[in-house]
């Protein structure tokens, strides 16, 4: 059986969704939609999609999409899934989930009341990396885990933050927290899905970065400290600090490890066997093996279409389209979204308003 | 209602624009200029340095993508010069900067109705995947049928042209379209994409024998004004390329002046057919995770070394102010030392004509 799939929201999101939706043989990517006729045309062309609309309700039903992936601006969510569970439609989300957790939890619940499937686009979240670690984690290599560490580094002249800079009424700029919001299910969700999340309290800086003038101050800093049992993480989102990285690392009582999602690469640190400077070379030649060893698996990985940027979205795209084939649970469990979306609001929405320099408890 | 004004431009702040709006500032003109908002004053000095902005200068901050905006813009002016597009940045930003922006230009166009509207479209525009080098290019050319075959800003600014012309004919409001070559100048050294590719810091030279179809900054400010105030110039398109212009060698020589990269290396036409179909093949056993950067339609249409011919331009009149060594000499100047300056470099160019 092949799924009918539909996309609404032709923005900077949509392309990615495209390009890989064509890549899985079990989905035929139908139709796509935008309110403006002129970015619905485009991506319809460019990636030879049969049908282009303008008008949503029309989209669902003349073409009756089994699954519909939304890639509009994050206050759209709620009311673009809403409708397309009313058409019977799976759904699958472009991060964050909605502008609220109070939202994001009413959005879940209307799914399991519909019978239907949802997901959101965490594309890092199932890179082969993350999918190492959780097979690590899960067959006890690490142990007991202490802390955790993410980072999130931003581009604010990239091209996803330079047209936000750019207009003063950017969606983006529309978010609590902006760009930090739009992101933050990056930075969170990795330390949600190792955190108990029974007990925890949170901690957090989020300061603007003032580019000159008012009309450009944006929040773009952030810094928190969690405490959740025995485990403690911290976060970091920055625009300043170069290179742009994106990092995870998780510290454990028999071994520690490093994700680096720029290259793709999962390095652990090793004890050193010798002592003294002896002892340091052999340790740091050691690290270099290993990372030009995972180097050359992932040249492996490239030549089969199992490593690249976009190679954790397609995972998790085609493992959304097989729980709805099969039947079986969906890829992130609702429990995980509604954790990343209450931190998320413990940490961004309480700084409303007060974005310099203010430090808050939950 | 807006103060009444001679000139429009959009795009005031961009390379061409700076100097479009210069050279309306020095004919007398009153113009007003639709910036960013994130624009700052200090991006567009020739305005304030010419004129000291008012009466004559009028500075609208808004987005090509507000409606709102664009209609206060466009109110009240009798020409108007579409210069503003998004030339860099993900598809979509493109696509909107560029067609969603224009089309909202030109809703505001119908009812304000201007007399004349200038459109700045490109030399890229034209089909050339299956035309011999040796034919010259003229406005007469097919345009690009397959645009999504090649590269975003290609197909973005040929459905902006197509636009233009569904929304203006028949409409009673004059429209000329401007296709000037690469815009070089001392504000703009890089390299004409017609040269080559540049992977990893190595240029890969095609046809570096033929004649690249550039324009210096001036020529081609001058020549949009040109097409906004001549009579005859409306409803047609103009190619701009200056006259006597060097090979891609002789450029690459010049630009070896101020910078000593990229590497370049020689290649013939071929070597790029065979990157285009590596790079097509990487991608399909990437699943679609090594992008195509590389096509050989794309090839085709660039690095052949077609020639382009701007004798329609001239013949209404049109002579380009800044010889093409004048040119040259002011963007690549001879650095100073005490040997050159006893013994001035010339590179003689060949005359095309």
């Amino acid at each position: 059986m092949s799924l009918r799939i539909s996309l609404v929201g032709c923005g900077k999101a949509a392309e990615n969704h495209v390009s890989q939706i064509q890549q899985i043989p079990d989905a035929e990517l139908v139709a796509v939609c935008d309110r403006e006729p002129i970015m619905a045309e485009q991506l319809a062309v460019r990636y030879a999609v049969r049908k282009c609309y303008s008008e949503y309700s029309e989209m669902l039903k003349r073409e009756r999409p089994d699954v519909v992936h939304i890639t509009a601006p994050p206050q759209t969510h709620f009311d673009l899934a809403s409708v397309a569970f009313d058409h019977g439609c799976h759904v699958l989300i472009e991060k964050p989930a909605t502008c609220s957790y109070g939202e994001t939890e009413r959005l879940l619940s209307l799914a399991e009341t519909s019978g239907k499937k949802l997901t959101l686009a965490w594309g890092h979240y199932f890179d082969p990396i993350a999918r190492e670690l959780r097979e690590k984690v899960k067959s006890g290599t690490i142990g007991e885990i202490v802390h955790l560490n993410s980072h999130f580094g931003y581009d604010l002249a990239g091209p996803f933050g330079a047209p936000v800079l750019a207009d003063p009424d950017h969606w983006v700029r529309g978010l609590p927290a902006q760009v930090i919001y739009n992101v933050a299910d990056h930075i969170f969700n990795k330390l949600c899905e190792y955190l108990p999340g029974a007990d925890s309290s949170v901690e957090t800086v989020i300061w603007p970065d003032d580019c000159g003038s008012s009309q450009n101050e944006i929040a773009s800093d952030m810094r928190v400290l969690i405490r959740d049992g025995p485990i403690t993480a911290t976060a970091t989102f920055s625009p300043r600090i170069r290179p742009v990285l994106h990092r995870f690392e998780v510290f454990g009582t028999k071994g520690s490890w490093a994700l680096d999602f720029n290259s793709g690469i999962l390095t652990t640190e090793e004890t050193a066997r010798h002592r003294g400077v002896l002892g340091s070379l052999v340790n740091g030649y050691g690290k270099a093996w290993r990372m030009f060893k995972y180097a050359n698996r992932n040249t492996l990985r490239l030549t089969k279409g199992q490593f690249g940027y976009f190679s954790g979205l397609r995972f998790l795209i085609r493992s959304f389209y097989d729980s709805i084939l099969k039947d079986s649970p969906v890829p992130i469990p609702y429990d995980l979204i509604l954790k990343v979306s209450r931190l998320t609001e413990r940490v961004v929405l309480h700084s409303r308003g007060a974005l310099c320099a203010e430090k808050l408890i939950a | 209602m807006c103060r009444e004004v001679d000139c429009l431009v959009t795009g005031a702040t961009g390379f061409l624009g700076r100097a479009v709006t210069a050279g309306l500032l020095k004919s007398g003109a009153s113009i007003r200029c639709l910036v960013r908002e994130s624009s700052s004053p200090l991006a567009f000095p020739t305005l304030c340095d010419l004129s000291g902005r008012p009466p004559r200068t009028q500075i609208f901050q808004g987005n090509l993508l507000s409606p709102t905006h664009v209609a206060r813009a466009v109110d009240g002016a009798r020409v108007v010069y579409h210069l503003a597009a998004e030339m860099r940045g993900l598809s979509a930003t493109i696509f909107s900067g560029t067609v969603v922006g224009s089309r909202n230009l030109l809703q505001a166009i119908l009812r304000a109705r201007p007399q004349r509207v200038v459109l700045i479209s490109s030399l890229s525009v034209y089909g050339l995947a299956n035309v011999h080098p040796k034919n010259l290019v003229t406005e007469d050319s097919a345009l690009d049928e397959h645009p999504e075959k090649r590269d975003v800003y290609t197909h973005a600014k040929l459905w902006q042209e197509r636009l233009f012309q569904e929304y203006l004919t028949g409409s009673g409001i004059e429209l000329a379209i401007v296709r000037p070559g690469y815009i070089y100048g001392p504000a703009n050294k890089h390299l004409p994409p017609r040269l080559g590719l540049t992977l990893g810091g190595i240029l890969l030279k095609a046809s570096p024998g033929k004649y690249l179809p550039i324009t210096y900054i001036d020529n081609c400010a001058d020549a949009v004004i040109f097409c906004g105030t001549n009579k005859q110039a409306a409803g047609e398109a103009y190619n701009v390329v200056d006259e006597d212009p060097p090979t891609g060698g002789e450029y690459l020589e010049r630009y070896r002046r101020i910078a000593r990269r990229p590497r370049a290396v020689r290649f013939p036409f071929m070597v790029f057919s065979v990157l285009s179909y590596l790079n097509q093949l990487g991608n399909r056993l990437s699943a679609g995770q090594i992008p195509v950067v590389l096509t050989r339609y794309k090839a085709a249409c660039a690095w052949r070394g077609h020639q382009f011919s701007s004798q329609k331009l001239k013949c209404l009149g049109w002579r380009q102010p800044i010889s093409t060594e004048e040119a040259l000499a002011l963007t690549f100047p001879v650095p100073v030392s005490p040997t050159a300056s006893e013994q001035p470099v010339s590179m003689p160019l060949r005359n095309t004509a």
